[in-house]
């Protein structure tokens, strides 16, 4: 699976955990992003056409964009993208939103943990949904 | 070879005399663009100086060159094989949508695609096998990218379903079928669409069905014109809603199709595909003449010269693009009508994006003629 992670609290909440000790599955993929603002649905749908089984987009609380309202953009991609997981047959919690308060690992730790647990039931990781390229 | 597109389309007949770039909806907007130059260079040029302009991929493919062209040169057969030469060598058009609709075809790839049969609502009656087949097209998900615009695909959908049911047809509906490829056809990618074409015959032949019911005339033209010579014979035949629907119309002994009063003034939209490729022309303006109380005034240019919605294939959306829009939305609202009524989700979603962002000088309702038929049915026989 992949994180999705932009470069302002979410990455150094990422790199807080690292230092911190904090494990977390091997299989994850930490993908920067400027801003969760700009990420399009397009990138996000290709991630899973390219066979990816999860993904977790980590953005910024509303209010506390580095930039204008990234956190609250990325909320409407998420939704649109996540309706057209719905109608290709891809359950839609495979795609996890979650907005990090503050740079802290525990922050990352409540998220990943809060993904994972929505998903827990759709298996990630142990059954290979598609053939395309995988890491 | 592009050579070998110039054989065929008959390309080396051109007389110069530049009826197409006259007729040219994108010519007339973007000089740079002319159906007549791009056969004059190819002919004496040779082929690498058409392939690798950029202006191949500016054509609507609405086909009023082909109609109108005195030597029957086939020039939007032309403009793909020049395409696909274009893409061989690695140049595309631009990807509009924010390559939205390029993803969505990726995740049909997929094993796993799927398409949820909750998208068509409780109402409408389908059933797993049957002798008619319902084919959707992207309809579900043009419903999900464009509902900022106020389209709703799954409308339509349900809709045509209803508009079946009510003539006493329960379609069978797939859940593996994929994009009919039109889109890909048209930019040149050959070996992307006979892979979509024979996934969608396997899906369609599992259900046992001998025809296959089409509410959006690029799908249709795709079964009819192009299918058959991609995965040989069929199987099914592919049928047009309208066409059934005229026809029981027609049918007086059925009892016509029970269509109740709607008060409003109408103009029609012919979509390329429908009016200059399939010849789908007299269905809809004779259904939309059985609904008591609506009238139906023509535009200018109607039927074969009918002008394009203005975009096509999901490449290059440019300004040029929405004057076409605006020039059409203009001469629907020279009519006095209130409601823009077209049978393609194309046309509907161009139309409606243009009226939404440019200055048109009125407000028009844009609505399928699917939609308007069941509307029509379903209404209260006192008063509408």
């Amino acid at each position: 699976m992949a994180i999705v992670a932009c470069t302002w609290h979410p990455l150094t909440a990422i790199e807080n955990a690292a230092r911190d000790g904090v494990t977390y599955r091997p299989d994850v993929a930490v993908v920067p992003t400027k801003c969760t603002g700009v990420v399009t649905v397009a990138f996000l749908l290709k991630l899973f056409a390219k066979g990816l089984e999860g993904v977790l987009v980590l953005g910024c609380a509303d209010g506390d964009c580095h930039y204008y309202n990234g956190g609250e953009r990325c909320k409407a991609i998420v939704e649109e993208a996540r309706e057209i997981l719905e109608i290709s047959g891809i359950p839609k919690q495979r795609l996890g939103f979650q907005q990090v308060a503050n740079s802290t690992s525990e922050e990352f730790d409540k998220a990943l943990k809060s993904y994972l647990k929505q998903v827990k039931h759709l298996n990630i990781g142990r059954n290979r949904v598609a053939s395309g390229s995988r890491r | 070879m592009l050579r070998e597109a110039v054989d065929k389309t008959k390309a080396y007949y051109c007389l110069d005399c530049g009826i197409c770039t006259g007729s040219c909806p994108v010519s007339r907007y973007d000089p740079r663009y002319s159906p007549r130059l791009t056969v004059e260079r190819a002919l004496i040029l040779g082929e690498k100086d058409v392939v690798c302009d950029p202006e191949i991929w500016s054509c609507l493919t609405c086909g009023t060159c082909n109609q109108r062209c005195p030597s029957t040169v086939d020039y939007t057969a032309f403009l793909r094989a020049a395409r696909a030469e274009a893409r061989q060598l690695g140049e595309t058009g631009l990807c509009t949508h924010a390559e939205k609709i390029e993803a969505y075809l990726e995740l049909q790839m997929l094993p796993t695609y799927r398409r949820p049969a909750s998208w068509l609502g409780r109402g409408p009656k389908t059933r797993k096998r049957s002798d008619t087949y319902y084919f959707p097209g992207c309809l579900a998900f043009l419903g999900v990218i464009f509902r900022e615009i106020g389209f709703e695909g799954n409308a339509i959908g349900r809709a045509a379903v209803e508009l079946l049911n009510h003539l006493g047809i329960v379609p069978a509906i797939g859940d593996t079928e994929v994009c009919c490829g039109h889109d890909a056809y048209w930019t040149g990618e050959v070996d992307r669409v006979r892979d979509l074409a024979k996934r969608n015959v396997a899906a369609i032949k599992r259900t046992g069905a001998k025809r296959v019911v089409f509410s959006c005339p690029e799908c249709y033209y795709m079964f009819r014109q192009v299918y058959p010579d991609l995965v040989g014979n069929l199987g099914f035949e592919p049928v047009f809603i309208l066409n059934l629907l005229a026809e029981r119309l027609a049918d007086a002994k059925a009892g016509g199709l029970g269509l109740k009063t709607l008060e409003a003034k109408v103009t029609y939209q012919d979509p390329c595909r429908l009016a200059k490729y399939d010849r789908v022309i007299a269905e809809p303006r004779a259904l939309l003449g059985a609904i008591p109380g609506l009238e139906l005034v023509e535009m200018k240019r109607t039927a074969r010269d009918a002008l394009c919605c203005g975009s096509s294939s999901w490449v290059s959306c440019s300004r040029v693009n929405k004057r076409i829009q605006v020039e059409r939305l203009t001469e629907a609202l020279a009519t006095g009508a209130g409601t823009l009524v077209t049978a393609c989700p194309k046309c509907n979603i161009h139309l409606r994006c243009a009226m939404r962002d440019q200055d048109v000088g009125g407000s028009l309702e844009i609505t399928d003629l699917v939609v308007l038929l069941a509307r029509s049915m379903a209404a209260e026989s006192a008063g509408g």
